[in-house]
């Protein structure tokens, strides 16, 4: 060991000077430049550069970073497919990089493949319990498939991370109301509302209003300006059909004719029309209102109900 | 122990979730069939029962692919989906009965996933030694037990909702329908099984697994007054099993038997929902136990989540009588 030591003292000096400090240096990233063009959103310049050749000359823990940097790249510049491949390929070569792992789960779960982006969700978070991203893509996934328990246990986890996101508290507003909590879908819904004044949230609002049993708040709801820019006609027979379930008559035919004037053929706003006429007793008016409902729409669920309604009508 | 890579960090993480495009988080339906779907489904939902057609819930027999039933019954629970009557054959008997008395989804849940060890009987060494060598049969005391004690020996009238559930006499092959006296000797009559249990001797009659006489036993549901059916099939596809149990071999016979009238029993039945457990044996592998898992419960919510929508729209369309004669 002595005799080592004293030979590399001696041999030092005579060393170029550059070759004796790599020895000790900190080793160069090679993968640094792809970083940067990964950090700097030029994605097309990092596929460039990480073409199928460079990456043999990777491995370990930058040949997962390679996969990780270009299956992102092709996912931003929107080839999904290539991502996919590159994704699952890094996965199979290194199950315990989660930052792969939690890549192809989201992308997974954007092409509404549930079922396989679950169990990789599942797998960060064995690995990290408090992961939000894996949280809510699991919280997203059992809503989607009608565990909603469990969804409402994956947003809260989610929520706790990240308590200022507007669209969470949405979804989880969303998942109450389902369940039909809606004391806590509220208190979500207006979380979400105070985060960002959304004409969704307070759409969510109106319907749990609706369901608690405030018909008229909800009604008001409807009116709301930011409201009505986003849905038009849609929130405009939606307001025809629960004035109807108000029993407040006139007003539903009032709506259903501005229906009307944007839409003629609207089959809600026939459908609130013949309502009404029922309701005054004057059925060979119903009747054509729910003969209006148009053909074209035959294998609709409200072509089937107008034709249904007709049949029952004659029995009274 | 597994070592993993650090994940990104936390600030990298809030950014995805601040920024991510928005995922597949289905968005409120407006579409005019949803609205009107909406607009009657809580007008007639909210009819008490009388005042609009009898709603019954049929669950299907399929030993331990029937556990799937719960997954069915929990997603309409959920959604507030009413259920007036309920009908059942073998392990849909059992759920059924469990249900009828007013068990929740989780409650039910649990007791399935220790049903496994309730449903073997006496089984031990020596009565499968009398099994195998004398051709003596097993019995099925011991789920007459666990019902009784589960339903504190209530009889049908007792239940929360009217239920009934079918067995068959092993001498003239009738299907027997019960819906009224002691509950757990029928459930277990009816969850019999040929060939592995002795058959019940109960009200003069030699009672076996109803199955095979009534896999989907919409009749019985209509006996007590359902005029629309739900019904929930656990349907084998024997078709590619390899049965390698004397139980699951025996269990596949039933299954084809009851296969012959299944068609037409589904055709009497307003709305299907289906599971996808066709690939699930009937008991579990070369045990006597038939052990639900929660991948098969799982699969029923799946496949009720997917249809609940149809399933009201059918609703809405059959109880259109009853809706307009609100309007008029």
């Amino acid at each position: 060991m002595r005799k080592i030591f004293l030979a590399l003292i001696l041999l030092g000096p005579s060393l170029p000077a550059q070759a004796s400090w790599n020895i000790f240096a900190p080793r160069k990233d090679p993968l640094a430049k792809e970083k940067e063009l990964f950090q700097e959103g030029r994605y097309k310049e990092v596929i460039k550069d990480l073409g199928r050749d460079q990456f043999q000359y990777y491995r370990g823990k930058n040949l997962a970073r390679a996969y990780f940097y270009i299956g992102q790249s092709y996912e931003y510049t929107d080839h999904l497919g290539r991502a996919l491949g590159f994704y699952e390929l890094g996965v199979k070569l290194f199950p315990n990089d989660l930052r792969l792992a939690a890549a192809l789960a989201l992308l997974l779960h954007r092409a509404g493949l549930e079922t396989n982006a679950e169990p990789l969700f599942k797998k960060i978070l064995r690995a990290h319990p408090n992961n939000a991203e894996a949280h809510l893509g699991l919280a997203e996934i059992d809503a989607n498939l009608g565990f909603l328990k469990r969804s409402v246990h994956h947003y809260q986890a989610t929520l706790k991370s990240v308590p200022e996101n507007a669209d969470i508290w949405r979804h989880y507003a969303e998942v109450l109301m389902r369940l039909r909590q809606f004391l806590d879908a509220e208190f979500a819904a207006k979380k979400s509302l105070a985060l960002n004044p959304d004409p969704k949230t307070e759409m969510d609002i109106a319907f749990i209003e609706r369901d608690k049993g405030n018909l008229d708040q909800a009604l008001s709801l409807l009116d709301s300006p930011n409201l009505n820019s986003k849905y038009g006609v849609k929130a405009e027979r939606l307001k025809g059909l629960w004035l109807l379930e108000d029993n407040q008559v006139a007003k539903a035919i009032l709506t259903a004719k501005n229906v009307q004037r944007v839409s003629p053929d609207d089959p809600i706003a026939h459908w609130i029309l013949a309502q009404a006429a029922l309701n005054r007793g004057q059925i060979s008016k119903a009747k054509k209102e729910l003969g209006l409902i148009q053909n074209s729409q035959k294998h609709s669920f409200v072509y089937k109900a107008a034709q249904a309604f007709l049949q029952s009508i004659p029995q009274y | 122990m597994k070592q993993f890579p650090r994940p990104l960090s936390k600030i990298l993480w809030l950014l995805i979730i601040l920024f991510w495009p928005p995922r597949i988080h289905a968005e409120m339906d407006l579409s005019a069939n949803a609205v009107l779907r909406d607009h009657l489904w809580k007008d007639i939902s909210a009819k008490p029962k009388g005042q609009r057609p009898t709603i019954g819930l049929v669950l299907s027999a399929g030993g331990t692919r029937a556990s799937a039933h719960i997954g069915v019954i929990s997603i309409l629970k959920e959604s507030g989906f009413p259920i007036d009557v309920v009908a059942g054959t073998s392990m849909g008997a059992i759920i059924g009965s469990l249900y009828a008395d007013g068990k929740s989804p989780d409650e039910l849940r649990k007791l399935s996933l220790k049903m496994g060890a309730a449903t073997g009987s006496n089984i031990n060494p020596w009565t499968l030694i009398e099994y195998l060598f004398a051709q003596k049969l097993f019995s099925s005391k011991k789920l007459e037990r666990f019902i009784k004690k589960e339903l504190k020996d209530k009889r049908f009238e007792q239940l929360q909702k009217p239920f009934a559930c079918v067995a068959m006499d092993i001498n003239s092959g009738e299907a027997i329908i019960f819906r009224e006296g002691r509950v757990a000797p029928a459930v277990r009559a009816s969850m019999n099984l040929p060939g592995i249990f002795k058959p019940v001797e109960y009200r003069h009659r030699y009672l076996v697994d109803g199955a095979i006489v009534d896999y989907v036993p919409v009749d019985a549901a209509k006996l007590l007054g359902a005029q629309w059916i739900l019904a929930s099939v656990t349907e084998d596809d024997f078709t590619r099993a390899r049965p390698d149990s004397v139980l699951s071999s025996m269990q596949q016979v039933i299954d084809i038997r009851g296969a012959v009238i299944l068609d037409t029993q589904k055709k009497a039945a307003n709305f299907l929902i289906e599971p996808a457990v066709g690939n699930v044996p009937s008991a579990g592998g070369t045990t006597l136990y038939m052990t639900p898992t929660p991948w098969i419960i799982d699969q029923g919510k799946l496949a009720a989540n997917r249809f609940l929508h149809k399933a009201e729209q059918s609703y809405i369309l059959f109880s259109m009588p009853a809706i307009a004669k609100g309007y008029l």
